[in-house]
């Protein structure tokens, strides 16, 4: 069995089957279309499997792995351009730090993505002899691309670019979308009354 | 000696109209609901919180649910159904676990049944493999509780023309509708033009303050959101917050009810309940009633077996759980983009506060060789694109062709096209959802929530003629969006059950042994047990119904005035 063969299935085995229903199809569409009478469909999370008793709260110190890698990915995913922010100018690293810090995450969904980056970087150095930090563009697009047809590698993927686009998107209040940045570049309105800092959504019970 | 006269099983629709119309009577109430008490300070219109995570609905680990999906048919012919927990398929049938229930979280898109509804049977004969059946009572029974919700809920609209325009016993709405969107205007001209008649919707929203409620302040995020105004016509905005007032009524939200014990004649004499800190707290009263929205109102009767009621309450006929129905429909969409527009209608069409309130009954019964002549149709409801950001954002992140996902530069691309270039118009179809013997709710042998008492298990079978209809209502919304200049047109038509509109499982009837409550929504073995929520709707109508759902429990709640 080739080296690759071996991260993908490992990683496999640590997808939390809750990632995969949230992020199935289905609830993609539902999310898009039926929002008003017809309510949308919410990811489900559920523990199917007994969580590892590894702790999961995140390292901090973004020069440190995973974050290193993490944020590479954040910004290949997602640059800034000339005239609209980038992963660093939403502040996408510090908000995944937050919400996987947060009460009520799942600890599978946190710990899944926090090994990303072993994997990540297995395949790079068996591709290109290099971490994932140290490839140029062009060689990062082949390792995200490889990755993406993998499944757990796809759910990874999946579960950093939707929460880029909470830190893109939701309230500032959660520490993302710094003074309104992603709201002002697509031109969103946000809702009133905004979410005050004693009620986020772990805190309302 | 009872604790209380009646005792409320459930906050939402069901609910609300029987505590109030009893506390006002000077009776004594105590509302039992499993989730907490939010008021309009603790609502925001935070994506996260309300369409994101689960925040109003239980963890599914908690409290999971056991789905039964369709998968084909074996070699012999017969259905296969695929059961999986929630984590499995995708979807569960929790709507708003709270004081007020999913009635907090609704859009508010009010219609009342036709006279027709009431009789589907009579009216446009069986269909095979559906169980339809006429309902006990007539619309001119419904009609005055109808007047009342207008009235009590609060709910706005303007009467016009139309070929299905309600039968109606009051002149007109007690408040004028809410502010418009300027597509209306279009919508309007263009419907005409087709010879239809543009409707505007009734919608369960007070446009100005009236008593403690404040008037609409035009959030632009109102289905799947709180209200903080008090505006929109929830339970317990409405009406709990009233009945609380009265000094008659007591509300105790975290107190989720596993079982009603009844006596050896059969009569309910306690709930049980587990309180927030997980202990069993029991309650006594002279009158039950659950209104706990139509999956777990059949799970707890399923659960409340008895000395009289071996296989649960009500269910001596097997009856219970049987027959749930949803709205059948789908949604469509169409892109209204600013390019080809003057900057002025751009200004416009980017408004967010203001609401769409446009529907089409044209087809309500449809006369069409196509179909095979007079069927039964539907209504279309019209309205903007949810503006949920995230949401929508996470659309963008496939290629839908090839499957691919988008990331880089061609992502922002396409995020910017689709905030920043147009706004997108959509409707959705309701056409009836036809009950069968494939669609209902039992007890899982296996599956236990939290507290260790059995869960929901749900078969969600749905009827093919539904979809025939629902296509059809969609190829005419299609037709709507394409004149009014919409491009990228298009819906999809679904069999999915959606979680929100739920109802049946305990039909109402006059015969005990294909029904579970009498006319009066009376459990038919029970004396003092009543079932005020969607569940005792045989078939649903097509169009949302929680305004059925509301009238209905206003009726019951004179019928159980006189029963105590
Ligand atoms: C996003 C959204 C949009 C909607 N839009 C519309 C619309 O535009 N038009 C329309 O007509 N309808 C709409 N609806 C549907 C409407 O909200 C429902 O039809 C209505 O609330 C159903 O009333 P109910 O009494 O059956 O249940 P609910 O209102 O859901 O109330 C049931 C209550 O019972 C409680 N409960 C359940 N089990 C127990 C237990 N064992 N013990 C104690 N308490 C329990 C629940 O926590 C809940 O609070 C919408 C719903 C949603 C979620
Ligand atoms: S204020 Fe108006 S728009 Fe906002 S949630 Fe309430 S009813 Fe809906």
């Amino acid at each position: 069995m080739n080296i690759s063969r071996l991260i993908f299935n490992e990683w496999e085995n640590e997808l939390p089957l809750s990632l995969v229903t949230k992020h199935s199809r289905r609830q993609f569409i539902q999310r898009l279309t039926h929002l008003s009478v017809f309510a949308a469909g919410l990811p489900v999370i559920i523990k199917t499997k007994s969580v590892r008793a590894a702790d999961c709260s995140p390292d901090l110190i973004k020069t440190n792995e995973p974050w290193q890698t993490i944020i590479a990915v954040q910004n290949h995913l997602f640059p800034a351009g000339p005239k609209s922010p980038g992963a660093i100018e939403i502040k996408a690293a510090e908000y995944l730090q937050i919400i996987l810090a947060a009460p009520d995450m799942d600890p599978e969904e946190c710990q899944f993505i926090i090994n990303g980056p072993q994997r990540i970087n297995a395949l790079a150095t068996e591709m290109y002899q290099k971490k994932f930090i140290a490839l140029e563009d062009g060689a990062r697009e082949k390792v995200l691309r490889r990755i993406e047809k993998n499944m757990a590698g796809r759910n990874w993927l999946i579960s950093i670019l939707s929460y880029l686009f909470e830190a893109l998107l939701s309230d500032p209040v959660y520490g993302g979308n710094p003074a309104g940045i992603g709201w002002q570049w697509l031109n969103h309105q946000p809702g009133y009354p905004r979410p005050p800092q004693n009620k986020k959504y772990w805190m309302l019970k | 000696m009872s604790d209380f006269d009646v005792c409320v099983i459930g906050s939402g629709a069901g609910a609300g109209p029987v505590a109030l119309t009893l506390a006002e009577a000077g009776h004594s109430v105590v509302v039992l609901e499993k989730g907490p008490w939010f008021r309009e300070k603790d609502f925001f219109k935070d994506e996260l919180t309300h369409s994101l995570r689960r925040v109003y609905k239980p963890k599914l680990q908690d409290e999971p649910q056991v789905l039964e999906d369709y998968s084909g048919r074996d070699e012999n012919g017969n259905a296969i159904w695929k059961s999986q927990t929630n984590s499995e398929s995708g979807r569960d049938f929790w709507a708003g676990n709270c004081v007020g229930g999913a009635t907090n979280f609704m859009s508010g898109f009010f219609y009342r049944m036709k006279p027709e509804d009431f009789r589907l049977l009579a009216e446009f004969g069986s269909i095979a493999g559906a169980n339809i059946v006429d309902w006990p009572i007539g619309y001119e029974e419904l009609e005055p509780y109808y007047a009342k919700v207008e009235k009590e809920v609060g709910v706005s609209g303007r009467i016009v023309s139309h070929p299905f325009a309600d039968h109606r016993s009051t002149a007109d709405f007690p408040y004028p509708p809410t502010d418009e969107h300027f597509i209306c205007r279009l919508f309007d001209v263009v419907s005409r033009a087709m010879k239809l008649h543009p409707l505007p919707t009734p919608r369960a929203i007070l446009p100005y303050k009236a008593g403690d409620r404040r008037g609409c302040e035009y959030s632009g995020y109102c289905g799947d959101y709180g209200c903080a105004t008090g505006a929109k016509g929830s339970s317990r905005a409405a009406l709990l917050d009233r009945a609380v007032a009265t000094g008659k009524c007591e509300i105790r939200p975290h107190a989720k009810v596993y079982r009603l014990v009844s006596d050896k004649k059969g009569k309910v004499k306690t709930a049980e309940y587990f309180d927030k800190t997980g202990a069993v707290q029991q309650i006594s009263a002279k009158i039950f009633v659950v209104a706990c929205q139509a999956v777990e109102t059949s799970r707890l009767l399923l659960s409340s077996t008895g000395p009289h009621h071996p296989k649960g309450l009500g269910n001596n006929h097997n009856q219970v759980g049987k027959n749930l129905i949803f709205s059948t429909g789908g949604s469509g969409m169409g892109e209204f983009s600013y390019e080809k527009m003057s900057p002025r209608t751009t200004d416009l069409l980017k408004r967010q506060g203001p609401f769409v309130n446009r529907g089409l009954q044209d087809w309500y019964i449809i006369n069409d060789q196509k179909l095979g002549g007079r069927v039964k149709g539907g209504t279309l409801d019209f309205m903007m694109r949810h503006p949920n950001p995230i949401s929508r954002a996470k659309s963008e992140m496939w290629d839908w062709q090839s499957g691919k996902m988008v990331w880089g530069e061609p992502l922002k691309n396409k995020l910017e096209s689709t905030f920043t270039r147009s706004r997108y118009l959509i409707f959705e179809v309701f056409a009836d959802w036809l009950p069968t013997d494939n669609c209902f709710v039992s007890l899982d042998p296996k599956v236990k929530d939290k507290w260790g008492t059995p869960v929901a298990r749900i078969r969600t079978g749905y009827h093919d003629h539904a979809l025939v209809v629902g296509e059809y209502l969609a190829k005419k919304g299609k037709e709507v969006l394409t004149k009014m200049g919409a491009t990228n047109v298009n819906s999809t038509i679904t069999g999915d059950p959606p979680a929100n509109l739920a109802a049946g499982g305990c039909r109402f009837g006059n015969d005990p042994q294909n029904s579970v409550l009498n006319a009066d929504c009376r459990v038919h073995n029970v004396d003092n047990l009543y079932v005020t929520d969607g569940s005792f709707m045989p078939t649903g109508g097509s169009a949302p119904y929680t305004w059925t759902i509301y009238a209905n429990a206003f009726r019951v709640a004179d019928k159980i005035i006189k029963n105590l």
